[in-house]
């Protein structure tokens, strides 16, 4: 039920999309029914100035006819299920399967860009190994209450990508069962943790190049994006958005996981929780909102092109067993990892190709301790 | 039928009223590390070792220049884009023959004949003879490949 207060609000969102031939529809949201300020603690990445956004007069035009010009662009990246660009792409749905992890709550922080790095980097894991089953969760506490708060950022103050995603390559993120989100940064992180890691590798910085995001979307998984929050985005219900007021209420980052020429639009991922948007996601017209390339001087749009684990994965199957001519080469395929090399030598490599042949015949589940995308350590059951 | 009989063993091993206590006896050429005492046999195998600062999340031993698996899709079935030329799918290994030499694993493969596993090193061709014995002794087919003189230099189970 719409509370009072927002029904002036929400209405007048409505008529603007009337005159816009309602590319989008408004209701009340789980953010709609927040005051003003808590709804914009949820903004994590500083405002624009006026002059940074006047600045960028025609970028949304420009972005948009780039956005739509790359299709059928060639892709050279081996793991992109085709070799050209297509008119749409949604991560959650490759040839029937989903690289994309479940809708997050940030709830009242401005920890938005925590959230939109994990998710590119949980859907870039899943999607470079070809296992959807994988379904990392990784710990947006650690990300946020831990590496940004060593740079000095807080819920209030929010913080940049390029920060969060550089500390994603040097220190990792540990998994979320290390350290589970509390908005209010209450917890502490398991001593363990670098025992139970994930670090990105490739960084990428995309920003202001759309076709350069929907090459890494469509080869690598989902990338991460900020962009100017006008104060109708609280109210989006489905449909493409195209902001209806030049009230800026902030600036937010999310993760974008495909696209479609034909509504010409990102599909994007939020952390609002599943009572906001698409269940959780929303569609944003091309160059709208500067989701491209944010106002001002710092890179705000990057993805990863692979990520390396450090850490015990739950008991899977052995499907397929592979070996070769050369010395110490050996490799596992895992049902919800993927091939994985067999580490430590000629050795340990005949060692463990024994172990998995009986896991593979047998069809027992191993236990595996993955280190840096290679098969440390793994515990055979009976 | 013989990976029927492997379960079937084990499970009459497993059936035993009182499985034998192992023993704590040492072999004196073999020391205990004092650092994870792995060869006392009474204890649970050592944690994964290396650096706890997380610097070490990294690819270390792999040889690049060696040839990688296949993509296959979740399921662990070949990708369709997959099928190349020099690699032979879907075939059974009926019979390995092995003689007196570190490298003379031969594979007969049903439809095509005798087959030997490349020796171009010695714990490759160990790790295919032992991929070669699983697809054999539980009826797995295997994918594999040729290399220009006719040998398997890669196989997958």
């Amino acid at each position: 039920m719409t509370s009072d207060r927002n029904l002036p609000e929400i209405a007048a969102v409505r008529e603007s999309l009337a005159e816009l031939g309602h590319p989008w529809q408004a209701a009340e949201t789980r953010m709609s029914r927040l005051p003003e300020e808590w709804r914009n603690a949820r903004l994590g990445v500083p405002t624009p100035t006026d002059a940074e956004i006047a600045a960028r007069t025609g970028q949304p035009d420009a972005m948009a006819a780039a956005a739509q010009s790359a299709l059928g662009q060639q892709v050279s990246a081996a793991g992109a299920p085709g070799i050209s660009l297509p008119a749409s792409f949604d991560l959650r749905n490759v040839g029937g399967r989903n690289f994309v992890t479940p809708i997050r709550d940030q709830g009242g922080c401005g920890s938005c860009v925590s959230f939109g790095t994990l998710a590119s980097m949980e859907s870039t894991a899943a999607y470079t190994r070809g296992t959807p089953g994988m379904n990392l969760n990784l710990s947006e506490a650690h990300l946020y209450h831990v590496h940004a708060k060593a740079r000095g950022y807080t819920c209030a103050s929010g913080s940049w990508p390029d920060d969060l995603y550089g500390d994603c390559v040097t220190k990792g993120v540990t998994f979320e069962d290390y350290f589970p989100y509390n908005d209010n940064g209450s917890g502490t992180v398991n001593a363990d943790w670098p025992n139970r890691l994930a670090k990105a590798v490739g960084l990428v910085n995309l920003t202001g190049n759309p076709a350069a995001m929907k090459q890494h979307i469509y080869s690598y998984g989902a990338i991460e994006s900020c962009f100017v929050v006008y104060s109708d985005f609280m109210h989006y219900k489905t449909g493409v958005y195209k902001h209806t007021t030049n009230s800026v209420a902030g600036g937010h980052c999310v993760s974008l996981i495909g696209w479609d020429d034909a509504a010409g639009c990102w599909i994007g991922k939020n952390s609002w929780g599943t009572g906001w948007g698409e269940n959780g996601f929303f569609r944003i017209a091309y160059g709208d909102s500067f989701i491209e390339d944010y106002p001002g001087d710092r890179a705000t749009v990057f993805g990863c092109t692979g990520v390396n684990l450090r850490a015990w994965l739950p008991a899977q199957r052995t499907l397929r067993l592979f070996a070769t001519a050369n010395d110490a080469n050996g490799w596992a395929y895992l049902e919800h990892y993927g091939w994985t090399h067999l580490a430590g030598g000629p050795n340990t490599t005949t060692n463990k190709l024994a172990e998995l042949t009986h896991a593979r015949g047998s069809g027992h589940a191993v236990t595996p301790f993955i280190n840096g995308n290679e098969l440390s350590t793994v515990q055979v059951h009976d | 039928m013989t990976s029927s009989t492997s379960r079937t063993s084990r499970k009459k091993t497993s059936a035993a009223s009182t499985p034998p206590i192992p023993t704590t006896t040492v072999k004196a050429d073999a020391p205990a590390d004092p650092q994870t005492n792995v060869d006392d046999p009474n204890i649970a195998p050592p944690s994964p070792t290396g650096a706890f600062d997380g610097s070490s999340v990294s690819s270390v031993s792999l040889d690049r220049d060696a040839p990688m698996p296949p993509r296959l899709d979740p399921a662990g079935a070949l990708a369709a884009e997959e099928i190349t030329a020099g690699w032979v799918y879907a075939r059974t290994i009926s019979y390995l023959y092995s003689y007196d030499d570190p490298a003379g694993v031969w594979a007969h493969v049903v439809g095509i004949g005798w087959k030997r596993l490349s020796p171009n090193s010695l714990s490759g061709h160990s790790h295919m003879a032992i991929l070669s014995t699983l697809a054999t002794h539980d009826n797995i087919t295997v994918d594999y490949h040729e290399d220009a003189s006719g040998r398997i230099d890669q196989i997958m189970v």
